[in-house]
């Protein structure tokens, strides 16, 4: 049979909204820019990221050790991950089916796009904020609105104006960090309480990210208003337990919810050296995250009485980072990264104006304030 | 040498009733809020480093609305070891209630609070046992600095006791009134009161 191949011969077409979808920036090295450079990326003392700069818990470290046999390796993960929740539910007071497992909290925000955001669905986010939310959203082809924090107040939004957002747009998700990355603001309880009651006028479902939740220390609990059935909480162990490079997150929700985030899900997506690192984390627990807060206090106030001396203040903050007004970011970020330094230009958040530094070590951070000596004269 | 700054949340529904509020987590009520403005308008041109706050929601949330008015006031934190005394059984009730109901009990209390606690509460000296090391964290922190601590009127009391050498057991004639300001500067021999349960501002 003869057939004609030209009519045959069509391109192979991805989705329109995949076709149209932009790079989502994140921080972290840029491994051609650095060769460029001639910088060696283990060199770079890195600003940009914000993870706990004192690295995993010894039991972390112990745990893996132990794991690494060819016969661990060979076999399949539990897909489940019961241990794991099971500790999870342990520690939150929850039983196992409110609590999934993801591979890092990444993958979790794309499985809650998936699941609950139909295409032409409208989806709100609170900007600025990670820009996660708004590439999964667009894959799944949601429209996406921002509502915009003002300048004027310090980037927070205004309840008020975000709850009458909410109730004329009605959108499906609502999506929030808190504490806020990049700006560092940490929503009260009252606040969530009112937005929440909003979203479930509205039927709508808040998704509350809680990355950098560990960092602040005696948080309120958030798990407590799960039950109101129209929230998810997003947790991430990458940063306050130092996994970035073993990808864990979890999130928290009623059953319900937690099942249809589940179904899409793919399966075995959290391995077994992450399970294993998690329940070790785990027990290394909250004794392990007060002394890391502590730590931090202090090299956050040696960062900050630092900054001063160069006339930079930043917004205040309720974590481990936070952003400040250097007028041109992304000149400070080039100008720096030569003495290998490297921080975040947050222009892809919106803010071209601010960098934001992550708090490390008194050592690293003089090298910093040494930088800016020279690097603010120039720039100024 | 730490400026330390010490403001009392403002008023409550409970404070106003004079209700005994120890870690119930009462919002401030309308003339709370109205002694936070005046409060933050007083604090408005001091240069503050950090906010230290008790984390129930009568000061937490005055803490991060100064931190917003501040131009370079930085790190926010909330500590439960800044909480007012738990009073246990007896939260949310008055003096007169009490002796109603316990006389023996509240007498106890009254006479020696250091060794005594309301039932399923905590005894001063608990209280002036974790305010304590509280303070010395946040001393060591911020050596020359000027901090903010947003806390209730027993943490308070118990910071100036240990600050000046008064025994603890004399705490009550210390006066610490809703939204007032106390300033206390430490130094490695001693500390200095500089004020006292200021609250000129809120008139």
């Amino acid at each position: 049979m003869h057939v004609n191949n030209e009519a045959l011969n069509m391109s192979v077409r991805p989705r329109p909204n995949i076709a149209a979808l932009a790079i989502t920036a994140h921080g972290g090295p840029n491994h051609a820019e650095l060769e460029m450079l001639g910088l060696d990326p283990s060199t770079v003392i890195d600003f940009s990221v914000n993870t706990n700069p004192y690295g995993p818990p010894e039991e972390v470290l112990q745990a893996l050790t132990d794991l690494a046999s060819g016969s661990v390796i060979a076999r399949y993960p539990d897909s489940e991950c019961l241990m794991l929740r099971r500790a999870l539910a342990n520690l939150h007071g929850l039983q196992i089916e409110n609590i999934l497992a993801g591979n890092g909290s990444a993958e979790l925000i794309w499985c809650i796009a998936q699941a609950y955001l139909d295409a032409g669905d409208t989806t709100m986010i609170v900007v600025p904020t990670f820009g996660e939310y708004a590439a999964a959203a667009q894959v799944a082809g949601a429209r996406v609105i921002e509502f915009r924090a003002s300048e004027s107040d310090g980037y927070r939004p205004n309840i008020e104006a975000l709850s009458a957002a909410i109730r004329s747009e009605r959108p499906r998700v609502v999506w929030m960090s808190t504490p806020n990355n990049p700006v560092g603001y940490y929503l009260q309880q009252s606040e969530v309480k009112e937005i929440l009651d909003v979203c479930k006028e509205a039927g709508a479902l808040l998704v509350l990210d809680e990355a950098y939740i560990n960092f602040v220390g005696n948080a309120w609990n958030t798990v407590a208003l799960l039950q109101s059935g129209h929230l998810i909480l997003l947790r991430s162990m990458t940063k306050d337990y130092a996994l970035a490079g073993i990808r864990l997150g979890y999130v928290l929700a009623e059953s319900e919810i937690v099942e249809m985030v589940r179904r899409v899900r793919p399966p075995w997506s959290v391995n077994v050296y992450a399970q294993v690192a998690g329940m070790a984390a785990l027990e290394a627990g909250e004794q392990f995250l007060r002394s890391s807060r502590r730590a931090l206090i202090a090299d956050m106030a040696y960062l900050t009485g630092g900054l001063r001396r160069f006339d930079l203040y930043p917004l205040p903050t309720y974590t481990n980072f936070y952003i400040i007004d250097v007028g041109d970011a992304a000149a400070m970020r080039s100008r720096l990264l030569p003495y290998g330094l490297l921080v975040r230009n947050c222009a892809s958040f919106g803010l071209p104006r601010y960098i934001r530094l992550a708090v490390r070590p008194q050592p690293e951070t003089r090298r910093l304030l040494d930088a800016l000596q020279p690097v603010c004269s120039e720039l100024r | 040498m730490t400026l330390f700054f010490l403001v009392r949340h403002g008023q409550t529904e409970w404070s106003n009733q004079h209700r005994y509020t120890g870690w119930s987590d009462l919002p401030v009520d309308a003339t709370g809020r109205l002694q936070e403005d005046n409060l933050m308008a007083r604090l408005a041109s001091e240069s503050i480093d950090a906010i230290f706050s008790s984390d129930l929601q009568r000061c937490s949330e005055l803490a991060y609305k100064i931190a917003y008015r501040q131009n370079n006031t930085v790190s926010l934190h909330n500590e439960r070891e800044l909480r007012e005394a738990n009073f246990g059984k007896w939260e949310g009730r008055t003096y007169a209630e009490i002796e109603a109901a316990e006389p023996e009990r509240l007498q106890c209390w009254i006479d020696d609070p250091l060794m005594h606690a309301p039932p399923g509460g905590e005894t001063l000296l608990e209280l002036a046992g974790r305010v304590g090391p509280c303070l010395e964290r946040i001393e060591a922190v911020y050596p020359a600095g000027c901090v903010l601590v947003i806390t209730h009127g027993g943490p308070i009391r118990c910071a100036l006791c240990r600050w000046l050498g008064i025994p603890l057991k004399n705490h009550w004639q210390l006066r610490i009134d809703p939204a007032s300001l106390t300033i206390v500067d430490t130094y490695p021999q001693g500390a200095i009161l500089n004020l006292l349960n200021d609250t000129h501002y809120l008139r």
